[in-house]
């Protein structure tokens, strides 16, 4: 028995989030710095906080990833460095099952508020699921945006979704 | 879909990781004979073995003990624990 069989896939939809920065902050000082700069402090390794706009994932002992939206300051340390993620984000009641589609992972376990390091479509992405909004962002190097932008938008055709930007690029 | 159960990260997709071989320790101060046995030589006999695996998406490495007659996962090793000191090699004049 298909378990998504009822989904409802009309609402699906893929937007991009290109209104976020990503930082990599490594290092003893990573943890002070994002306190300095007024941001969450997720206390478990792989797992992330959100707070006003800016998502934070601890992804090591002294190792955090932190995407702030555009125009907010970078933490102050030396060991701050810019990333160039591509951010997708997945809304909508079929999200669950475009995913079983794309990654292993069962996504049906995926709580708002949960973060996943995981290959998706053979990429290694960052997935985080929005505590407010529930939409769910891909995060994955730029430079795999045209092969897994093309996927997700086929994807999210062959399901009834629709495309949209989100941020102001177009 | 063969998963490798995490002691850490949990179940996961074999296809995330690389298998970088069973930790073994190098003789220090060995006769040739005891090199070329450690460098060509395994027992291959199934039981358990400390290995490292490399998980992809997280950039992560682990110890871990696994079974190889029963392909299951039985823990987690310390670093420390497979640790050892270098042997002072010196450079022939």
């Amino acid at each position: 028995m298909n378990a998504y069989a009822s989904t409802d896939m009309s609402n699906l939809s893929l937007s991009v989030r290109d209104d976020l920065c990503g930082y990599l902050l490594t290092g003893p000082e990573s943890a002070s710095a994002l306190s300095a700069a007024g941001l969450p402090l997720p206390e478990a390794q792989l797992s992330a906080e959100e707070a006003g706009g800016a998502l934070v994932a601890r992804t090591g002992s002294d190792e955090y990833l932190a995407f702030l939206p555009k125009g907010q300051n970078a933490p102050a340390c030396a060991w701050c460095f810019p990333r160039a993620d591509r951010i997708l984000a997945v809304q909508g009641e079929g999200w669950i099952e475009l995913m079983a589609q794309l990654c292993q992972f069962d996504f049906r376990k995926m709580q708002p508020g949960d973060w996943l390091m995981a290959s998706v479509a053979g990429v290694n992405c960052w997935l985080y699921r929005e505590q407010s909004g529930n939409a769910l962002l891909i995060g994955f190097d730029a430079g795999f945006d045209h092969y897994l932008s093309d996927v997700f938008n086929t994807l999210v055709s062959e399901l009834g979704g629709k495309e949209s930007t989100k941020g102001g690029a177009l | 879909m063969k998963l490798l159960d995490c002691p850490d990260i949990g179940k996961r997709p074999i296809s995330e990781f690389d298998y970088l071989g069973e930790i073994r320790i190098p003789p220090s101060d060995a006769d040739e004979a005891t090199w070329a046995d450690y460098v060509f030589n395994r027992d291959n006999a199934p039981g358990v073995l400390r290995e490292r695996w490399y998980h992809r998406p997280t950039g992560r490495w682990f110890i871990l003990e696994r079974n190889t007659l029963t392909d299951e996962v039985v823990g987690l090793v310390d670093p420390a624990d497979v640790r050892y000191k270098e042997p002072n090699y010196e450079v022939p004049a």
